[in-house]
Parts: C-alpha cells; sequence; structure tokens
C-alpha cells in the first residue's frame, strides 16, 4: 500500500508520529509544501491515498493534481479551502443547520453584535501576525490593516477587511476531533481565559447535540478529518471555528486513528470521499 | 426588484446597466471595497452581479447565494475561472490546452528550475489587465526574498487572441502580449478552433459570457488558454454592456 503525505513545513514535526505509526505498514512518501516545485507537467502521484497537512496554495495544488488523477485526497483540497476561509466555513455550516455565531467581513464590526470577537480572513495561524489576532472589540470596532490572503489581490483596502464573530460569554470551550465517522470530545476554558489550552483540557463523554453538529459541519465542507470548536452560551452550542489540519498529538493514540483510517481508505483502493460517506442533507434548497 | 452590483470600477459595464435595470423599475445598489460589507443584509436583494472577482465580492457571492439570492455569475464558477491554480483543471475538462505551470517557493524554484526552463512568466495567483504579469529570462530574474509562494509559467511564443463571448456570438482581437485587454487591438475573424473551444468552455463552466486569452503556439499552431475571467468589461465590443446586462437582467425570478 502507498501512502502520501503532502505537509507545509510548519507541520512536518507534528506528523513524526504519524511517520513512525505508518513505518511498516505503508509504504509512505512525504511531499513538503516549501521544499518541492510543483510542476503540472511532471508532478505526478501514485498513492491509494493523499493525506494533506496544512494550507499552503502549492499544497493546495498538489492535492487538486492528486485529485485529478482520481486518488482519494483526506483533506480534499476544496475542503481545506473552504475551512480555511472562516467566512466560507460559516456559510457552509450555518446552511446545514449548524448553530454559529452571528458574522461579518467587512472594514468595521456591525453596531448589532454588540461585543466582537476580530479574525483574520483566512485562517493561517502560523503565520506571523497570530500575535495580534484574536481581538475583542465594541460596536464598530476598527483593527489595523494586516497581512491577508494574496487571493485578496493587490487592492490597498484589502488589509482592512476583517472577519467578525458575535463575542460569546461562555464559561466552557468544546473542541470536537472528528476521524471519518469517528468522534472524540473534550472540554476546556476558552482560550480567551486561558492561552494554555492544554492545561485544563479533558476528555468527555459523547454530547448528542456535538455529535449532531460536528458531523454536519464535516459534511458541509467536506473534511473529513477535522477539530471544531464550539462555545456554548445560554444553554446554546454554538460553532465557532473549523480546523482542517488538527494536531493529533493532543489526542491519545491520535497519530494510530490517523494512521488507520488511512490505511483502511488505501486497502479499500483509494475510493474518493463521495462514494465514502453519503451525501450531507441539505437545510435550505 | 433590488439588485447589488460588486464591482470595483462604477463606469463602464455597470453605468450601463443601472441604467438599464432602472428604466426597468428595479432598484440598483453598487458596491466596491470602499462600502462593502459581507453579512445577512445581502439577503435583502433579489439578484446580486458579481461583476469582480475580487475575493471578497466572491464572499459575498458564496454568502448571498446561500441565503437564497440569486447571484451572477455563479460563485464557485467564478472563483474556478479566476484562480490561476484552479483554472488549468477546468480547462483539462473542456479539452483545452494550458501552458506548463510552476508553483513552489522562489528558493525551490532558483533550486529546482534548470536554465533550459526559462523564459517563464510571473503572474499572480488572482489577477487581472496583466497586471503583476512579468517575463521572467533566467534564475538571475528569480525575486530574491519572498515569504510567497511564486506561479510562473512557460513562455509560450506565438499570436495572443484576446475571445470575448456571449452566449454562442464570440469576437476575437489580436493583441500585444502581456499589456491590458484594453490597449489596442485589432479584430479578427473567428477561426474554428477558437469557436469549438469557447463552446466546450461554455459547456464546462456553464458560463453565459466572459473572456478568455489564447496564445496561439507558433511552434505548433496550438491554442493555449493563458487567462481566462468570468465578467469581462467587454472592450473594444461597443452594444456588449447591452447585451450582457439583459441576460442577467432575466435571471431576476
Amino acid at each position: 500500500m502507498k501512502i502520501g503525505i503532502i505537509a507545509t513545513a510548519h507541520e512536518v514535526p507534528r506528523i513524526q508520529s504519524l511517520l513512525r505509526y505508518l513505518e511498516g505498514k505503508a509504504d509512505v512518501h512525504l511531499y513538503v509544501d516549501e521544499q518541492g516545485v510543483v510542476d503540472s507537467r511532471s508532478t505526478a502521484f501514485d498513492e491509494q491515498v493523499i493525506f494533506t497537512k496544512g494550507r499552503g496554495y502549492a499544497l493546495l495544488t498538489m492535492a487538486r493534481i492528486a485529485e485529478a488523477s482520481g486518488i482519494a485526497v483526506v483533506n480534499s483540497a476544496h475542503s481545506t479551502w473552504v475551512a480555511t476561509h472562516r467566512l466560507l466555513a460559516s456559510i457552509a455550516c450555518r446552511e446545514a443547520g449548524v448553530r454559529v455565531p452571528e458574522f461579518s467581513v467587512g472594514t468595521s464590526a456591525p453596531d448589532a453584535f454588540d461585543k466582537v470577537i476580530v479574525k483574520n480572513i483566512v485562517d493561517q495561524n502560523h503565520l506571523r501576525f497570530l500575535d495580534i489576532l484574536p481581538i475583542v472589540g465594541g460596536p464598530r470596532a476598527t483593527i489595523p490593516p494586516i497581512t491577508t490572503s494574496e487571493e485578496a489581490g493587490s487592492s490597498e483596502l484589502a488589509p482592512q477587511y476583517h472577519f467578525y464573530q458575535r463575542f460569546l460569554r461562555t464559561e466552557f470551550e468544546y473542541k470536537v476531533y472528528g476521524f471519518g465517522e469517528r468522534l472524540l470530545y473534550y472540554r476546556q476554558l476558552p482560550v480567551l481565559v486561558n492561552p494554555d489550552k492544554m492545561s485544563t483540557r479533558v476528555q468527555i463523554d459523547e454530547v448528542p447535540e456535538l455529535k449532531r453538529a460536528a458531523r454536519a459541519a464535516m459534511r458541509a465542507t467536506g473534511l473529513e478529518i477535522a477539530s471544531l470548536d464550539f462555545l456554548e452560551e445560554d444553554g446554546e452550542l454554538y460553532l465557532t471555528d473549523v480546523n482542517s489540519t488538527p494536531n493529533f498529538n493532543y489526542i491519545a493514540e491520535g497519530a494510530q486513528i490517523v494512521g488507520d483510517y488511512l490505511l483502511a481508505i488505501a486497502r479499500d483502493g483509494g475510493r474518493q470521499v463521495e462514494t465514502r460517506r453519503a451525501p450531507a442533507p441539505r437545510r435550505r434548497t | 426588484m433590488r439588485i447589488a452590483v460588486l464591482t470595483k470600477r462604477h463606469w463602464g459595464f455597470c453605468a450601463v446597466f443601472r441604467d438599464l435595470a432602472e428604466r426597468r423599475g428595479h432598484e440598483v445598489a453598487s458596491f466596491d471595497l470602499t462600502n462593502l460589507a459581507i453579512d445577512d443584509t445581502l439577503g435583502d436583494f433579489d439578484l446580486v452581479v458579481l461583476k469582480s472577482k475580487q475575493l471578497y465580492f466572491l464572499y459575498a457571492g458564496f454568502h448571498a447565494k446561500a441565503l437564497g439570492v440569486t447571484v451572477v455569475p455563479e460563485p464557485q464558477i467564478c472563483k474556478q475561472v479566476s484562480t490561476r491554480i484552479e483554472m488549468p483543471f477546468l480547462a483539462a475538462r473542456a479539452g483545452i490546452a494550458t501552458p506548463r505551470f510552476y508553483f513552489a517557493s522562489p528558493k525551490a524554484l532558483r533550486e529546482g528550475l534548470a536554465a533550459r526552463d526559462f523564459p517563464l512568466v510571473r503572474k499572480r495567483i488572482v489577477g487581472s489587465g496583466s497586471v503583476g504579469v512579468e517575463l521572467i529570462s533566467s534564475h538571475a530574474e528569480l525575486p530574491e526574498t519572498t515569504d510567497q509562494h511564486l506561479y510562473l509559467e512557460e513562455f509560450v511564443p506565438g499570436q495572443h487572441l484576446l475571445v470575448y463571448f456571449i452566449e454562442d456570438v464570440a469576437r476575437v482581437f489580436e493583441k500585444q502580449p502581456f499589456v491590458s485587454g484594453r490597449m489596442p487591438v485589432r479584430r479578427i475573424g473567428t477561426p474554428d478552433d477558437v469557436t469549438s473551444a469557447v463552446e466546450r468552455w461554455r459547456r464546462v463552466t456553464g458560463l453565459e459570457f466572459g473572456h478568455l486569452d489564447f496564445v496561439r503556439d507558433n511552434r505548433t499552431n496550438e491554442l493555449v488558454l493563458v487567462d481566462s475571467g468570468p465578467f469581462p468589461q467587454f472592450w473594444h465590443w461597443p452594444s456588449a454592456a447591452e447585451r450582457v446586462s439583459s441576460i442577467v437582467l432575466g435571471h431576476l425570478r
């Protein structure tokens, strides 16, 4: 069996545990976003399944090349792109019936939100501007321009746009890790209360509402491996973040879970995700 | 009916569209990056016209569509047509050749490309009007330092053809390489292979109008698609704006 892993350099240390687990079980080839040249004529893959770990444009292009050759890609280029663009992930999840906080993209926070959390348009949390975001502000909050996605073009106004999400007053943050149909549930203090998230994180039993929302969000975005952040306000759970590149090392036997998921797909001949699960129900038509 | 036009420019097509729509009794609001807010107020419109392919206008198109609003052209197709690293996959489905491309960090390109791979054409991932397009003749001309990956395309020598299409009618103009489509061009007849390529492109994308930039490779005579757009200004095609405006307004239910 052959498994390919396309990763950004930032993610390479995080996948060492997966590489060790797969050793002897599959022939694994690692492609690093920043190290190789994507060549539309000669870049080719012969693996049964490709695992993507990261969000770079070269990574997405390699994933598209693999998909065009009929290879199963986990997570797909499109699902990673959607998850990376916060607005699009919020739109897709809300459309699938998942409760998300009110959101907008613009140059200032909407009046109606009272208090907001400001995030960068594109989730590239390994980039240098992490230290200034997120910011919590009041109505019509504005923040200085920041580096934004190259996709936003060269307009001088582009960096003034941010993603605004209504701020939720919450006691706990819930995190759901999804690996295909398998979900794992955790609770922790909100990162804004205690940035050392792992110090308060505990695994919890299945929560039916989290299960329903996580499954719907993963289907809506197309993600097969994800972590999903939920906050609880007035007894209601809200999905606040969708992450296409979860750090599975935070989970006991995380590398084994991911490895077994990839091995199962490879063993099955690398069927595309569409045939591995039923289409997602849509709330609106 | 309420119509939102998402645009970088309020003249040209947008002025013609507004005039026609208002004469038909519709209310038109224009949004550019100085006044665009992407939120649920987009649901107040009956039609959103996605004139620009800039990311935030695309966002607005996706948002409006999810709110049940008719969006023209379709946002997902706009994204695929406009994004340099996605368009070749769409073109392949339409049986249209595209140049070989390289995409990597400057360091990886310096190490991975051979002298024989040059000259190459550097382009932005998303761009229009030849903005940011430059010829890179050798390793020495690659940018020294940047944290952005570079998209480089094989330079295809040959005749540059600017093709506009509106439904099943195409107009072809010969243009100079690496200059904006608004610069002087020379209208020529529509070759059969261009007609065929436009038909396949329309079938794959579902677009009712748009533009395609081809180079006819003077080594092989093959048509090579080097750029595409879902909503051009239709420079050099008098009356196109009126025709496109009517098509767009035809989407109002």
